[in-house]
């Protein structure tokens, strides 16, 4: 269908020089158009380990499957909600609900963009992971986070960058508001813009702090998962130290301070001790991989 | 000099030469000495014997040999002491060579008790070269008293007939029959006439053939044995379980008195039957000999689906409660079990009993009304020589059902990989399935660009620009410009204002010549200074003629302002490029002549 189009494009000497000018810039136009449009969608290694791992799945193989989407991961890590959910609804499957957490709340994260399909089968999941871990624990005797609260909420959702923008636009507007107030107040009530400022400055400061907060908070004990089944805590930094207790795969910990390969975690009722670092998945660092 | 120097120093190495080359080693010689810190002592009384050792020569110090303690019947209590002394001297001959001369002193001391009685000496010698030295007294100790007996005697709940000195031991059975795994309580009591003040178990008995548990000792006591009177001490009281069938033997305890008594007891003997092989019930563990009931509970009797529940099953009794052997337990119908958590609670009193509990988490799998079935276990009643049966109750749990509650996952560890297709079928329903498009959507920069740092000095900055701008208003008042150039600033200010309302007038002349003639007006007045407030037009052109300002910009500037005067007062009607030329002259005077130049030029 191209061919007789092209040729007849190409050939000379049809309409004047402007209107075969024209007709060039628009097919160049078209070309730049096109390889613009198709570069995003053209499949690359991440999508080929994606379907890969997705094939896997339907067919039942979740090792492979989970391989897979690992492979991908580590192509272009931490830049899909959507791989962060397969992967971790994967090894929910596999009864590894460590890692599983790990990666649904990864999926869940502010910076990972899920879509809201993505984000509704991440909570979803996450929830059914969570009983399990809670029956785990309970067969096990092993020690497990408290379920979330409204504090962990909120603490999660004032900690998005999207409070901070708030915050900080809140802030500035006040900030010209009152600049500009003689200007304005020949022309808008005195009143109102008393008002507008008030609003503002309680949103900058309100928002401001809550979000501070938050983010004050993560950066001082970040959160991680409990990766193994059975996360033995020890009194010290090393595997001739005493074991503490168990902590059940899965469980949300914060971790208070580091050494050598080891971090010192904390559980949420005030149990601390030390763990390995490679059990350990922080939510806000690089995506962990099993292979 | 030279020849004194050399005969000093042939004088010190001749006087040299003589020593070293007369110098002799004397010969090896050796002596032994031996003493006893007694001459008699009783059985079970530690003595000390002491060996010295002295040496003289160059070689290697000579041990001294022994007799043979364990033949004489006497323990050692614990390593021997040694002391060494020594010391060399050196003894110039007079027309001999000269002699240097070591000696070495080496003291053993020995801490011996006699197991038997009998006289014994001790002979001692040590080995130089090939000559034998031994000491030139040998010392010869009488022991007194009866020997340890060795025989076991059949152990018994009967006390002593009759009195054994000053200290002795005595061991008490509860029983003198025994089953296999049945319960006897071991006993051990010193007795003494005289406050010994340190008395200390030294060597426990041997329960080789037993499980053995400890139990609480007794209370002291006085007791007359034989018309002696006796302190009885609790030194040892265990459980004792024993483990195969026969004559067993526990072996002699043995407890010292200071460091320099010891005080050994006898060992006992014990028969133990077999279990009956007679109505032995089909599931029995040889670990359940006693006397045990059972219990069941649950700590809810209402437990939605899927719910966990805590079922605790409870075997209490007399025995060995900590090998207990529950038995195989029942299959639960609709409920999933976990390993149980398993707790012994030990009650020693007279007799080691207690509670055997076992917790299970216990998880139901359907709704409706579940029978946890009884639990069964043999034991064998050594009392009644029987084999009896403890049964606990069924329990009912009513199990409430919940669609919204997924059915807990098969196991809480890794699924083995056999069960995975078994198990995705169960988690379909449960977990939200894989979304599976055939590209992955992806974001392009993982982190944000907001990070703590930026924000919070985004935070800081906005009230820090607002304490600037206010702090520099403050500062422009206070240093800012004078009064003239206010005032100057002002009439610019005042000028534009009417410019632009000029202009906005031109097109329908609303406020265009009231504007035009305030803007000439005020121009007319700056240029003229104060003498020219309030004087009449003419007046005031004439005063501006005066000031330097041309004719004919003083020519346009009337004439200018006569068209205001006449548009204002309805004298003449203007059309819009009339105004726009008007405005166009008015601002020709306001940038570009003499008007506006300074007073001062």
């Amino acid at each position: 269908m191209m061919r007789p189009m092209q040729r007849r494009w190409m050939q000379p000497g049809r309409g004047s020089p402007r209107a075969q000018r024209g007709r060039r810039g628009w097919q160049l136009a078209l070309v730049v158009l096109a390889a613009l449009v198709s570069a995003p969608a053209r499949a690359d290694v991440v999508d080929e380990a994606f379907v890969r791992g997705n094939r896997a799945a339907e067919a039942g193989d979740l090792k492979a499957a989970v391989q897979a989407y690992e492979e991908a991961e580590r192509l272009s890590p931490g830049t899909s909600a959507l791989l962060s959910f397969n992967l971790g609804t994967a090894y929910a499957q596999l009864g590894e609900v460590g890692m599983a957490t790990y990666h649904l709340r990864r999926a869940l994260r502010a910076q990972a963009q899920a879509s809201a399909e993505v984000a509704a089968a991440a909570q979803r999941n996450l929830g059914v992971v969570r009983q399990r871990i809670e029956v785990a624990a309970l067969a096990n005797g092993a020690q497990t986070d408290r379920p979330e609260t409204w504090r962990d909420a909120l603490l999660a959702a004032v900690g998005a960058p999207g409070f901070g923008w708030l915050a900080l636009v809140a802030g500035w507007l006040a900030l010209v508001v009152v600049l500009l107030r003689g200007r304005l107040g020949g022309r808008a009530p005195g009143g109102v813009v008393g008002s507008v400022i008030g609003v503002l400055v309680a949103a900058y400061l309100v928002l401001g702090g809550l979000h501070g907060y938050a983010v004050r908070a993560e950066s001082e004990a970040p959160q991680a998962i409990a990766l193994p089944t059975k996360l033995e805590v020890r009194e010290g930094p090393g595997n001739h130290r005493k074991v503490l207790f168990v902590v059940q795969g899965g469980s949300r910990v914060r971790i208070v301070d580091r050494g050598s390969g080891w971090l010192r975690i904390r559980l949420p009722d005030g149990l601390e001790g030390w763990a390995p670092q490679a059990d350990l998945g922080e939510l806000a660092g690089a995506a962990r991989t099993r292979s | 000099m030279r020849t004194r120097r050399g005969f000093v120093t042939g004088l010190v190495a001749a006087c040299a030469a003589s020593l070293v080359s007369g110098l002799a080693r004397a010969a090896d010689r050796a002596s032994v000495a031996t003493e006893l810190d007694r001459l008699s002592v009783e059985v079970g009384e530690a003595f000390e014997f002491t060996v010295q050792v002295e040496y003289e020569g160059g070689g290697e110090m000579p041990e001294p040999v022994l007799p043979n303690f364990a033949e004489m019947g006497l323990t050692l209590a614990g390593p021997p002491s040694m002391f060494r002394s020594s010391g060399s001297s050196v003894s110039f001959g007079t027309g001999r060579n000269t002699v240097m001369q070591s000696r070495t002193i080496q003291t053993y001391s020995y801490t011996l008790i006699p197991s038997k009685p009998g006289r014994f000496s001790f002979p001692v010698h040590v080995m130089v070269g090939s000559g034998k030295v031994a000491a030139p007294r040998t010392p010869v100790l009488e022991v007194t008293g009866t020997a340890a007996v060795a025989e076991p005697i059949p152990g018994g709940v009967g006390g002593p007939t009759e009195a054994q000195g000053d200290l002795f031991l005595w061991t008490r059975l509860d029983k003198s029959r025994v089953y296999v795994g049945e319960q006897l309580v071991y006993t051990l009591e010193v007795y003494e006439r005289l406050p010994f003040p340190n008395i200390q178990l030294r060597a426990l008995p041997g329960f080789q053939d037993f499980w053995s548990e400890e139990l609480p000792e007794g209370d002291q006591r006085t007791e007359t044995v034989a018309g002696v009177p006796y302190r009885v001490h609790p030194g040892l009281r265990r459980g004792l379980f024993p483990q195969r069938a026969g004559s067993l033997t526990i072996t002699a305890a043995e407890v010292g008195v200071g460091m320099r008594r010891r005080v050994r007891g006898r060992p006992t003997s014990i028969e133990v039957l077999p279990l009956p092989v007679e109505d032995r019930p089909a599931d029995f563990s040889a670990n359940n000999v006693g006397l045990y009931t059972i219990e069941a509970a649950v700590d809810r009797a209402k437990v939605k689906q899927g719910a966990p529940f805590t079922l605790t099953l409870t075997i209490s009794g007399t025995g060995n409660i900590r090998v207990i052997d529950p038995g195989a337990w029942p299959e639960l119908d609709g409920m999933r079990r976990y390993d149980p958590k398993v707790e012994t609670r030990t009650a020693v009193g007279m007799r080691l009993g207690g509670d055997r509990i076992y917790q299970f988490l216990i998880i139901p799998e359907r709704a409706g009304t579940l029978t946890i079935p009884p639990h069964r276990f043999s034991f064998f009643d050594p009392a009644t020589a029987k084999y009896q049966t403890a049964t606990s109750k069924p329990i009912e749990v009513v199990v409430l059902a919940d669609a919204a509650a997924p059915a807990p996952s098969p196991a809480p560890e890794p699924a083995p990989v056999a069960a995975k297709g078994a198990a995705k079928s169960d988690e379909d329903g449960l977990l939200a399935p894989l979304i599976t498009p055939d590209t992955l959507p992806r974001v392009t920069n993982d982190g944000s660009w907001l990070t703590p740092g930026r924000f919070a000095a985004g935070m800081v900055l906005a009230p820090a620009v607002l304490v600037a701008a206010t702090g520099g208003r403050a500062l422009w008042r206070r240093f800012g410009p004078d009064e003239a150039s206010r005032a100057s600033a002002a009439r610019a200010a005042r000028q534009r204002e009417l410019v632009a309302q000029a202009e906005r007038g031109v097109a329908t002349g609303e406020g265009f010549y009231p504007a035009l003639a305030q803007l000439l007006q005020a121009l007319a007045l700056a240029r003229a200074g104060a003498q020219g407030q309030g004087l009449p037009r003419r007046a005031l052109l004439d005063l501006l003629a005066r000031r330097g300002v041309t004719a004919p910009d003083l020519e346009r500037l009337g004439r200018l302002l006569d068209r205001c005067d006449a548009a204002r007062f309805g004298a003449a009607s203007e059309g819009p490029g009339e105004r726009k030329a008007a405005l166009d002259d008015g601002l020709a005077l306001l940038r570009r002549s003499s008007l506006t130049a300074p007073e001062g030029a």
